[in-house]
């Protein structure tokens, strides 16, 4: 693979989220997607993933709040209090890939949803 | 004249003599370059004659305090360790931190310039009435913590704090750490120069006060800062560590493994912080008066606690293939038994593990230095400490040793500069890779933080752009501040307006009208002299400029696999660093900068200081 074939793969997972078979694509009343935890998140939920189903439209907003709903003691420690957002001691990525803040950012099925520390420092 | 939060005096140290002096310090040099490294650096820049080989006895190991260091704030308990680094013949500049940093203020001085070589072993201890060279005979061979034990009864005191070297400081090994209470100025090597100096030990003991402007001010702002580092912004840190990136590191595709073959490793799970913490978890630790208390210490299988951090469980955990995390606890207890920087030794380690794939290293069978194999690594780090057999050219680093191996060991030497790099993945994160290639102490995460804006989200992390140039002079000069107030990093983002408040601080502590707009041209003048140091030592382009697997290979694995960075890209980036640090095209420093930055017209000359009288 050249370089210029990964960023071309890049963008089409970029613009459409994994995994990208059309099955998982088509649209539904609900969007299947998993969210992974790391750090804090993860010594709080006690669990490595959590996956959801969104109503439509699916935001990273709506991801928030599910999964407020689910584990309601990331609320003040991971997600704000508003649910529609997380604290600005974490950082939230799309597949890996994209470091996504704004809570109005489309989800799409398939997608895994990181919960990061925001700091990377070692 | 009183200079609130300095003490105005430098203790100069000639063990060649056996003699000391002690030396004024001016305000306008303390106000130009503050403490810790921006002191060090200027004083290096005085004290170290051009060209000056690294083990020889004139050039200076230099010890800064900085004014906040005393003064009560979290995270301020730190000291500078500065001096020409025989890793890479550049600036060495390491920060310790800790009660032996308490201690040195308590000294009533501000710096301490060490030249010349003891005819033996000795240690200095060091009070402000008085400075004493003392035989170190028989601490020779004894680890830091067994050093500072054994002067600690031989004084019959407990309130003396001690800073030695180990066996691999002794045996000059070019990436031996100056080490106190468990705790390390670990890169570039400044423990190989204070063994080059026959000097095992400081010891201090000290009861000067420091004088602060504003004492109600400081206070103030130190109960403010108390709260935030206590607030969920420094969670990672309090909770879990700095071993949380291991996980994240890995599921982004930027964890190095297998000398940087891969970017992902497959067992990072074994590993991670995550499970340390459910699996090995002894107890947290923290620096002097430091309210956020990052250390974790884990259950060792000797029954002891080691104390881990990222940097120590990635090089010598994937970097080298090793999955088991008791071998790596024991891996790193052997490293700061014998005063070994770990970045450094895992990077080499894991550099000879390749040169053995590729049929290079017949002697090191002996070690069984092959990725994963953790027999291997434990075998390896006494031998370098000792200079055993293959160890004595690893202990060179891994540019020295690729050129006494040969063959094409030199294509999968991962260092910057002679530096080894720390655990993020460059092709991942293109604007650490601009930062680490241009750093003057080489492969440094410490000194720019440059990842931060690719794990933000504020740019493409997988796409080389110009812009990244200013991105990278703000994160260091943002750095240099941080390390020269000093100030701990992992405090950097309690901070609202880091530059308002900071200058606060500093104004404060010291009584100065210092703006934030003065504050930020401190940081890039203590930048710019660095740079001006490695351009007096012979830097040349070519120094900026990252190992070959990393401009030649895509990455093979994680999310990312694919992605490469060109020399294009990298030169590309460099252009706009240059043009936004105001040098000329090919990195050098220019007449007009310097003066707008106040350079041309401070005292670099060699000569010193007038003594105090």
């Amino acid at each position: 693979m050249t370089p210029a074939d990964a960023y071309a793969r890049l963008a089409v997972h970029r613009s459409t989220g994994e995994p990208t078979s059309s099955a998982n694509r088509i649209d539904r009343e609900v969007v299947s997607c998993t969210v992974e935890l790391f750090g804090m998140a993860r010594l709080l939920a006690k669990t490595r993933t959590v996956d959801l189903e969104l109503a439509l439209p699916a935001t990273l907003g709506r991801v928030f709040s599910s999964l407020a709903e689910k584990l309601p003691n990331l609320v003040g420690r991971v997600i704000d209090q508003s649910k529609s957002r997380l604290i600005g001691a974490c950082a939230c990525n799309v597949n890996g890939l994209e470091f996504v803040r704004d809570p109005a950012a489309e989800i799409r099925s398939g997608d895994k949803v990181l919960i990061l520390p925001a700091d990377a420092g070692g | 004249m009183i200079i609130y939060g300095f003490h105005g005096r430098l203790l100069q140290i000639d063990l060649s003599a056996g003699a000391s002096s002690w030396h004024e310090l001016s305000e306008r040099r303390l106000r130009a370059f503050l403490g810790g490294i921006g002191l060090g650096t200027s004083l290096l820049y005085e004290y170290a004659p051009p060209a000056v080989d690294p083990f020889s006895p004139a050039n200076p190991l230099i010890f800064t305090s900085a004014p906040l260091v005393g003064t009560g704030l979290t995270t301020t308990a730190k000291f500078g360790a500065v001096t020409k680094s025989p890793l890479t013949g550049f600036i060495g500049d390491s920060l310790s931190s800790s009660h032996f940093a308490l201690e040195l203020k308590r000294a009533g001085l501000d710096a301490i310039v060490i030249t010349g070589q003891a005819a033996s072993a000795v240690y200095l201890l060091i009070s402000p009435q008085r400075v004493e060279i003392r035989d170190a005979g028989h601490l020779r061979g004894k680890s830091p913590r067994e050093t500072e034990a054994a002067i600690r009864a031989e004084l019959g005191s407990d309130a003396v704090r001690v800073a030695a070297i180990g066996l691999a400081g002794e045996n000059r090994v070019r990436f031996a750490t100056i080490s106190n209470e468990g705790r390390h100025a670990g890169r570039g090597g400044a423990g190989a120069v204070m063994g080059s100096k026959n000097l095992k030990a400081i010891a201090l003991c000290g009861d000067g006060e420091t004088f602060v402007f504003d004492p109600d001010g400081v206070k103030a702002i130190a109960s403010s800062l108390r709260a935030r580092s206590l607030s969920a912004v420094t969670d990672k840190y309090r909770h879990i560590g700095t071993v949380a990136n291991l996980a994240v590191f890995n599921r982004l595709g930027v964890l190095p493994t297998r000398n940087f073959q891969l970017s992902t490793f497959d067992d990072s799970d074994a590993v991670s912080g995550e499970t340390l913490s459910e699996t090995h978890f002894a107890r947290r630790h923290g620096c002097a008066l430091c309210s956020i208390r990052c250390e974790r210490l884990f259950r060792s299988l000797n029954g002891g606690e080691q104390r881990l951090e990222y940097e120590t469980l990635f090089s010598l955990g994937p970097l080298c293939g090793v999955n088991d995390p008791d071998a790596i606890l024991q891996a790193a207890s052997l490293c700061d038994h014998y005063g070994l920087d770990t970045i450094s030794t895992g990077g080499t380690l894991a550099w000879a593990m390749e040169c053995e794939e590729h049929g290079l290293l017949t002697k090191s069978q002996k070690f069984g230095l092959r990725f994963g194999q953790a027999d291997g690594v434990l075998a390896a780090i006494p031998a370098i400490a000792t200079r055993s057999g293959l160890g004595d050219v690893l202990a060179e680093g891994t540019r020295r040793a690729s050129i006494e191996i040969g063959g094409q060991s030199s294509e999968w030497a991962m260092h910057v500069k002679g530096l080894e790099l720390p655990g993020y993945e460059p092709r991942g994160l293109k604007t650490l890779a601009l930062g680490l290639a241009v750093s003057p102490r080489g492969a440094c995460h410490n000194r720019s933080g440059a990842y931060e804006a690719d794990f933000s989200g504020e740019v493409d992390r997988l796409r080389a752009d110009s812009s990244r140039g200013r991105l990278v002079a703000a994160s260091e000069d943002h750095a240099a501040v941080l390390d020269s107030l000093i100030v701990c990093k992992f405090l950097r983002k309690c901070f609202a307006d880091f530059y308002g408040e900071a200058a606060e601080l500093l104004n404060r502590v010291t009584g100065w009208d210092c703006s934030d707009r003065e504050l930020r041209r401190i940081g890039e003048r203590i930048h710019m002299l660095k740079r001006l140091f490695n351009q007096r030592e012979g830097w040349q382009p070519q120094d900026d400029w990252l190992p070959p697997r990393l401009l030649g290979e895509a990455l093979p694995s994680g999310v990312a696999h694919g992605v490469a960075l060109t020399a294009a890209e990298l030169e590309g980036m460099l252009r706009g660093y240059y043009e936004a640090r105001g040098l000329d095209e090919n990195g050098f420093a220019t007449g007009g900068r310097l003066r707008e930055l106040d350079l041309s017209s401070v005292q670099l000359g060699n000569a010193l200081p007038p003594p105090l009288t």
